[in-house]
């Protein structure tokens, strides 16, 4: 049953790990891969080296995985799969007010991988539907300019960094709990 | 109901229009309210609400004084400098 664990653990790490990596660095921050074409020799080495380090992450800690995985997907998951509901509900809904109120202050033209690649990285981090938005959005079909354009990036890089944190405690959080079960 | 919905996704293809005024820095309460709470969310051992509430109003405050001072010192060092 453990084991069992432990590779679905690992596959499901390698799917999404390969996911960000190739639709989300390669393709629509770097654009250097396109989805359907083959990937050149260099690339496929950083892939192939990276799937193997996801897939160890998975079959070493698959709870831990879980939690980060689902902290990530939705701001507070991570502390739902924990049983943590009402932390979980206060993080959800504080950061996702935060990156709303980005997104209408600035329009969802904030939100651009082509001409704010460091700030789409951050904004990565409040959920991968970030990312639908980013496809919509890149090549400039919702311009946006001074101080809207400042404030709706500082609001969603904030909520894409708090999540972070959230993310990182929630880890932690798992981690000291199976090491207190362990001693227990 | 769907024509309501078209009306709201519209809000956000447009920017809002904000001046470079001093009166715009009061966007940043928002972002610190959200800031300590979340903060708090993270750091408090059980999760109640009055005891929540107020570890969260008193960092907001303490974010928000100091904020204050360093807006004061950097005045003072501008008035200084440029008289």
């Amino acid at each position: 049953m453990l084991k069992l664990q432990k590779i679905l653990g690992g596959v499901a790490a390698v799917v999404v790990g390969d996911f960000i990596l190739l639709y989300i660095f390669f393709h629509t921050i770097f654009r250097f891969f396109t989805p359907g074409h083959p990937l050149g020799l260099g690339q496929g080495i950083v892939v192939g080296i990276a799937s193997c380090i996801f897939f160890w992450i998975g079959w070493c800690m698959p709870l831990l995985f879980l939690v980060g995985l689902a902290g990530w997907f939705l701001p507070g998951g991570g502390y739902f799969v924990l049983k943590e509901t009402g932390r979980a509900l206060i993080i959800f809904v504080t950061i996702t007010a935060t990156f709303v109120a980005g997104l209408y202050i600035g329009s969802i033209g904030v939100v651009d991988p082509i001409a704010y690649k460091l700030w789409y990285v951050v904004q990565m981090m409040s959920s991968p539907l970030v990312a639908i938005i980013g496809d919509h959005t890149q090549g400039g079909g919702f311009p946006v300019y001074g101080r809207p354009s400042e404030m709706g990036q500082i609001y969603t890089s904030t909520a894409g960094l708090l999540n972070l944190l959230c993310i990182v405690n929630a880890v932690y959080m798992a981690y000291i709990r199976k090491t207190q079960d362990v001693e227990q | 109901m769907l024509a309501l919905a078209a009306i709201v996704m519209a809000e956000f293809t447009i920017p809002e229009e904000i001046g470079t005024n001093p009166r715009s820095l009061l966007l940043l309460l928002p972002l610190l309210v959200s800031i300590a709470v979340v903060y708090k969310a993270t750091k408090v051992s059980r999760v109640s609400a009055g005891n929540f509430l107020k570890e969260s109003a008193l960092l907001f405050g303490s974010i928000l004084v100091f904020i204050v001072i360093t807006a004061l010192v950097l005045a003072a060092v501008a008035w200084f400098v440029v008289g």
